[in-house]
């Protein structure tokens, strides 16, 4: 590994954190304390499933866990249970990445609502089994669909302003992730 | 050489998977941690937010600030109407206002004649809103008073008019209010004119329930509402807001604090007024200890 590189590594993860620390913030201001009837994408899931696929040294877990963490603190959620299911569902996405390198966009993103739609149903299964009281179920439906929806979006702005291109197998690779 | 390498690669990588799961462990600890001992993590929570909101309220403040008056912009639009809205608004306050003045000197005077005690008045101490849950399945704000200002849990937060929630969670300069609307709020309150008694019950949306009314028909729509005192959580009598019924035939609460435009609260401060313990400390003074136990030893004398 040259050293050029290294350095190139700790500068996205430093942009990754940054980006985190921006939507936390923006979900911390007091824009408007009415509940909102629709929730945001969780467009950092999406991120962070793009950069395993494409970049994965620069999404290490250590780093989705200290992340999604300090969400947990920051937010009122329940300590610890939403990042490890982000945790467990971005290892399963990390072990099959070769899988995605030489398919086909559409794949990739049925893969990835599964592995939301895992996550989140490990979350409310955990919560039950501990007597939490959970969000309604119609909200994380909502967020469900909006994360989804989100994603090529952001694999568009990765791919054609940040050129994050996956690590080209055939030319049948980079002709997948056009949206 | 090229078996060294493999050896390594082996190596980091089986060290990588200890690593991750005693991450994962520590995760479920934590989690398992915060669902026994509650009030403990949840100070955790409250003392990490102290250190660290307070200091970014510099970037806070001007984000804020710039997206409301982007909000007075777009309201700006629509300000002949406002002004005629508010015109007529002002009319009918004003016929109220003479109306309350009267019934104030009313009640004034009848109080006199019968001399009642009032409970003390309660005095408030204002806070900035820091931030706000975060998530959109919690409503509650952090704000700038804490331990340091006397703030106490369980306190009410109020608007200019009517209850917006309790604190939850004190830091030393900071602490986290919850609001009504949120749904682990449950607030004791009556319903005026017809005094039934419910209980108020945050489900995430503007318009939080009335549960558990004792006789649902003496209740109106637009029936005033008020916290009742009940537990000696909350003083009695602040305002709510009115009843009103929805489609699903249910009483909900439209709230008369504007969650909207928030920017400024007021905790109530309050002490829970002497409980009753003994049937004859309801009448009369309390006697000094010392006589009662001469009386004692006379009478046995």
């Amino acid at each position: 590994m040259s050293d050029l590189k290294y350095h190139s590594i700790w500068l996205r993860q430093l942009a990754l954190l940054l980006f985190a620390a921006c939507i936390l913030f923006y979900n911390l201001i007091p824009f408007s304390l009415v509940p909102s009837a629709l929730p945001m994408p969780d467009v950092l899931y999406c991120i962070i499933c793009a950069l395993i696929i494409r970049h994965p040294k620069v999404v290490p877990f250590w780093l989705i866990a200290l992340i999604y963490f300090s969400f947990d603190i920051f937010m009122a959620k329940p300590f610890g249970i939403w990042t490890a299911c982000v945790l467990v569902t971005s290892e399963l996405l990390r072990v099959n990445r070769d899988a995605f390198l030489e398919n086909l966009f559409p794949f990739e993103w049925f893969y990835f609502a599964m592995l939301l739609l895992l996550a989140l149903i490990m979350n409310l299964v955990i919560l039950s089994i501990a007597y939490v009281p959970s969000p309604p179920v119609l909200n994380i439906v909502w967020e469900f669909v909006f994360t989804v929806a989100s994603y090529p979006f952001v694999i568009f702005i990765f791919t054609h302003f940040l050129r994050l291109k996956k690590p080209v197998l055939g030319a049948f690779a980079v002709k997948g992730h056009k949206v | 050489m090229a078996g060294q390498k493999i050896q390594d690669y082996d190596f980091g990588r089986s060290i990588r998977r200890v690593l991750f799961g005693l991450t994962l462990f520590f995760l479920l600890l934590t989690f398992l941690f915060w669902r026994i001992d509650n009030p403990r993590a949840e100070q955790i929570r409250i003392s990490i937010l102290d250190k660290v909101i307070p200091n970014m309220e510099w970037a806070m403040g001007p984000v804020t600030l710039i997206s409301r008056i982007v909000d007075d912009f777009q309201s700006y639009g629509r300000i002949y109407e406002q002004n005629q809205e508010l015109r007529r608004e002002l009319q009918q306050m004003k016929a109220w206002r003479e109306a309350a003045i009267q019934l104030e000197q009313e009640k004034a005077q009848l109080l006199d004649l019968n001399n009642v005690k009032l409970p003390p008045k309660l005095s408030f101490i204002s806070g900035v809103v820091l931030t706000d849950s975060g998530s959109p399945f919690r409503q509650s704000a952090l704000i700038n008073l804490g331990k340091h200002d006397g703030i106490v849990d369980g306190w009410a937060a109020m608007d200019g008019l009517g209850l917006l929630g309790r604190i939850s969670g004190v830091g030393e300069n900071s602490s986290r209010v919850i609001f009504l609307i949120d749904s682990n709020s449950r607030i004791p309150v009556i319903i005026k004119p017809s005094n039934q008694t419910a209980i108020l019950s945050g489900d995430n949306t503007l318009l939080p329930v009335l549960d558990f009314i004792e006789n649902p028909n003496l209740v109106q729509p637009g029936d005033r509402i008020l916290t009742s005192g009940d537990g000696g959580v909350f003083p009695p009598d602040l305002l709510v807001g009115q009843a009103v019924l929805t489609s699903d035939n249910k009483f909900r609460t439209r709230l008369s604090a504007d969650y909207k435009r928030l920017g400024f609260m007021r905790i109530i401060r309050h002490s829970p007024s002497l409980s009753i313990t003994d049937p004859d400390r309801l009448i009369g003074p309390v006697l000094p200890q010392e006589d009662t136990i001469d009386q004692n030893q006379e009478t046995d004398g």
